[in-house]
């Protein structure tokens, strides 16, 4: 990764109380030097309020299954559910009723919802879906007249294609059976992927069978296709979906692209290519979307009896051609003959083929003639004839030009490297796959506890726990960078780092921990942006920032060893990977502003040791989601607990460099944020009445209101912790005055168990931890900064808070 | 004048392998037609309108709306100004000229 100063053995903090060597990060003086542009109140105060509050210790109702115990905190602020309780903390006029802005209704969620398939519903007699919005959508028509200006642009030669050697392309399989051979076996997905490989590279075998005189025009599509390995939420997947559906036969109406029509919803279009395969009823084979339509209706369908080479695939249609005639189709091209039934006057925008009648079909002989295209009459053996699969193998340099044209312009975020490597740092919870989530916490004996739902069901049950022994001393650190894979950290109770995996089974042992050195203070926090590549940072005593990294061989720079990277951090650091090695760190200072690092795959910016200043003035610790590649939001509170928002848009900061978008409430503790699709944002906190509450950017607008919160319930006793593992689906975890944990879900249309009702979950969670430097931790400002627990303990609480 | 649909049954399935020259050759959809990548187009009769869809660029059925008028003789004249010449209407097939 880099050359790096390694610090061998336990050398973390050792009395090199001044780490931060380029004086960027916030020294001890800096406390005062508020940015001028700054939006954020810079109150000092960290009173936190009425103790009652926190919602601590309050009513334990182990009892009650549907909802979190209400202790009653709080009551008159809780009466005002739609809006975050205002006044309160950091709050001097005492008032704030606007604060909160406008509430939130519970469960209003409709607006934002994913967009529903235009062309589903169709009656007999209406156009599909591209022509019915060719001629009502003027937005539309508008689009495909783009697309295909630019398209001719670079069919003339005027623009050249920007995309240099290969693109790859994340593809998401939807597999939708209605019976059990219909639910075709990842082998044969497989095959087909290898197929689209082969005829997008033009390393076909047939491809030298192509006659002499289009031999030439043969060309390489530079378009290769894998299985996504990274979900839409950033949790590792093997880029297939299945469900059994009780329809037997879909038609072109695009019911299987939604679940709830018995298909399955598109993953985001701006970075997947979404393959359905199913039955098709009426001896339909395949159909496609042009670029330019409705994302919840992209990509392509496949027959299940026409996709790959194996298992249900048959004859004529068994070599995965149906794949690669509408992968043509998704990626521009139209039919070779120009879609004008038999005549000579359509076109299909490419100038390498020659002109032709109608369709071909079958294995035709060479040479076929039409339109008075001798002598070498139709191309019919090109992907985008209606020839048998035997028959086709090969697309001509304008069809490539025209394809690129597309990637360029029309697909212009997808098969972006980046793109499908996006994942979420560490966390107590975790889904390494659609439907999986592992939550792991500390109980009263300070060991590792774990459960998990497997899809089905929770394990080891709804209320227990798997033990995974140690002593911990922060809040277990979790993250999956592939499916079934587990990475675990934890401090133990000398401020070592330890680490232990699961890859089918618990290593180094089920209740052993792999000894990674270091003095740490605070939690670590752990990113992968790859496959078997992990990259761990934390704060030694001396609370400058410390990182190691996994590359799948090793540990560097050794088993123990640390790279400083300088600084002087309050509470725990954030870090975000946009894309394969790349990092971004955040942190606050001692002048609480927020401060921010980079790795960009060769060097450290803005230097091995040095920040970037961002402002503010932070009461917690910030929270960070990439949605996309080079995407950057930032979220923190304010000295008036309010949320503050600011975004790395790939070329520069917003509002600004050291400014901050103002969103609202008074919040306690950390924020948790998630995105479970592009330029989506699902924001976490609990209010000073201990309540959850959640506000989201559907990609247009903040919702409830740019200030306003959707009241989601509960006595939280712990920052709350969400996970996606799928579009539109969030589930959130927090623990209840009864110390248990609690869970709820969105599942795309509602939140379960209700609106403001929790999932017991059982246990009794502590996140007990020594104080090992209480020195280094002003101590106000280090409560409200590092909130990080599944529970404070109240021990700690007290100390600190009240 | 009976009906188009009682004259010509309601709902056919182009089975283009048996084409000849400018004949064209339509099957009930439950005729056990050869798998074909070309989407077989449909003609649909139904109160004095033939509903046909035919494959779109996108291979997607596109459906379009035409009334029709008997001629006699076998003959229907559609609202698009051509004209089917039915060669044979039986229960499992219809052969029809479209000029």
């Amino acid at each position: 990764m880099k050359t790096r100063k390694s610090q061998a053995g336990a050398g973390m903090g050792d009395g090199d109380a001044a780490g931060q060597t380029d004086g960027q990060a916030g020294t001890n003086g800096n406390g005062e030097s508020r940015d001028g542009s700054l939006q954020m109140s810079d109150e000092t105060s960290a009173d936190e309020g009425d103790p009652n509050d926190r919602g601590m210790p309050g009513v334990s109702v182990r009892g009650q299954q549907q909802d979190m115990p209400d202790g009653g905190m709080d009551d008159g602020k809780r009466a005002s559910a739609q809006k975050m309780p205002a006044g309160g903390m950091g709050s001097n006029d005492g008032g704030g009723s606007s604060i909160g802005g406008g509430g939130g209704s519970g469960g209003d969620r409709g607006v934002d919802g994913p967009v529903g398939g235009v062309g589903r519903g169709r009656t007999c007699g209406t156009m599909p879906v591209h022509r019915r919005l060719l001629s009502t959508d003027p937005a539309y028509a508008r689009t495909r007249d783009r697309i295909e200006n630019v398209a001719r642009q670079y069919e003339t030669g005027e623009v050249s294609p920007r995309r240099a050697g290969v693109t790859r392309i994340p593809v998401v399989v939807h597999v939708v059976w209605n019976t059990a051979a219909q639910n075709v076996s990842d082998a044969q997905i497989a095959s087909q992927i290898d197929v689209l490989n082969r005829d997008f590279r033009r390393t076909n075998p047939d491809f030298s069978t192509t006659p002499a005189p289009f031999l030439p025009l043969a060309t390489d599509a530079r378009v290769e296709f894998f299985l996504a390995t990274t979900n839409p939420a950033g949790a590792p997947t093997n880029g297939i979906e299945r469900r059994q559906t009780t329809v037997t036969g879909f038609n072109d109406n695009d019911d299987v692209k939604s679940t709830a029509s018995g298909g399955l919803d598109a993953w985001p279009s701006a970075n997947y290519l979404n393959m359905w395969v199913c039955p098709l009823s009426g001896g339909l084979l395949g159909y496609a979307q042009f670029p330019g339509g409705p994302a919840a209706t992209d990509g392509v369908v496949i027959q299940q009896s026409a996709f790959g080479t194996s298992g249900t695939a048959a004859a004529p249609f068994n070599l995965g051609r149906t794949a690669t005639h509408e992968v043509g189709h998704w990626l521009n091209l139209n039919h070779i003959w120009g879609d004008d039934g038999n005549g000579c006057a359509g076109t299909d925008n490419v100038a390498d083929t020659p002109n032709q009648g109608g369709p071909n079909t079958g294995t035709p002989s060479f040479p076929h003639e039409s339109c008075s295209n001798g002598p070498n009459g139709d191309m019919f053996m090109n992907y985008m004839d209606y020839v048998d699969d035997r028959a086709m193998f090969m697309f001509t340099a304008g069809q490539v030009t025209r394809m690129q044209a597309c990637l360029d312009v029309a697909r212009s975020t997808i098969g972006i490297a980046a793109a499908s490597a996006i994942r979420p740092s560490s966390l107590p919870i975790v889904a390494w796959g659609p439907n999986r989530l592992d939550a792991f916490v500390l109980g009263t004996d300070r060991a590792v506890y774990h459960k998990w739902f497997n899809g089905n069901a929770w394990g080891p049950s709804v209320t227990g726990y798997e033990r995974l022994g140690g002593v911990s001393t922060s809040t277990p650190q979790a993250i999956a960078w592939g499916p079934n894979r587990l990475d675990l950290f934890v401090t133990g109770t000398d401020s070592a780092l330890y680490h232990k995996w699961f890859n089918g089974a618990w290593g180094p042992s089920l209740t052993g921990y792999e000894n990674l050195g270091g003095l740490c203070v605070d939690d670590p926090r752990i990113v992968s942006w790859g496959p078997n590549r992990l990259d761990v940072f934390v704060l030694g005593t001396n609370r400058a920032l410390f990182h190691k990294a996994w590359n799948g061989n090793a540990w560097s720079p050794s088993l123990t060893g640390y790279e400083n990277l300088g600084g002087v951090c309050l509470g725990q650091p954030e870090i975000a990977a946009w894309g394969p090695n790349r990092l971004d760190i955040f942190v606050v200072g001692t002048d609480r502003a927020l401060y921010h690092k980079w790795w960009n795959g060769n060097a450290w910016g803005p230097s091995a040791t040095g920040y970037e200043k961002l402002g503010g003035v932070c009461t917690s610790a910030p929270r960070v989601v990439a949605w996309g590649p080079n995407r950057l939001d930032v979220f923190v509170t304010g000295t008036d607990g309010a949320l503050y928002h600011k975004w790395w848009n790939g070329q520069a900061w917003g509002p600004s460099v050291t400014g901050f978008e103002r969103l609202g409430g008074i919040c306690i503790g950390q924020p948790e944020v998630v995105a479970w699709g592009p330029n989506r944002l699902d924001i976490f906190v609990i209010g000073t009445d201990s309540a959850l509450y959640h506000k989201w950017w559907n990609g247009n607008s903040w919702g409830p209101s740019v200030t306003g919160f959707e009241s989601l319930g509960g006595v939280c006793t712990s920052q709350p912790r969400v996970v996606a593992w799928g579009p539109n689906r969030l589930d959130v975890f927090v623990t209840g005055t009864d110390s248990a944990l609690y869970h709820k879900w969105w599942n795309g249309s509602a939140w379960g168990p209700s609106v403001t009702g929790f999932e017991f979950m059982g246990g009794i969670i502590s996140a007990l931890r020594e104080d090992t430097t209480p020195e280094a931790q002003p101590q106000p400002a280090i409560d409200a900064i590092s909130p990080t627990y599944l529970q404070h303990d109240s021990e700690q609480s007290q100390g600190m808070n009240h | 004048m009976a009906s188009i649909e009682q004259g010509l049954g309601s709902s056919w399935t182009h089975s283009f392998e048996e084409d000849t020259g400018s004949e064209q050759v339509y099957r009930p959809s439950s005729y056990p037609f050869p798998p074909s990548r070309r989407p077989r187009e449909t003609l649909d009769f139904a109160a004095g309108q033939m509903v046909t869809a035919v494959p779109g660029p996108d291979d997607k059925l596109q459906r379009s709306v035409a009334p029709v008028t008997a001629l006699g003789m076998q003959r229907y004249r559609l609202g698009d100004g051509r004209e089917i010449e039915v060669v044979e209407a039986g229960s499992d097939v219809l052969r029809i000229r479209i000029a």
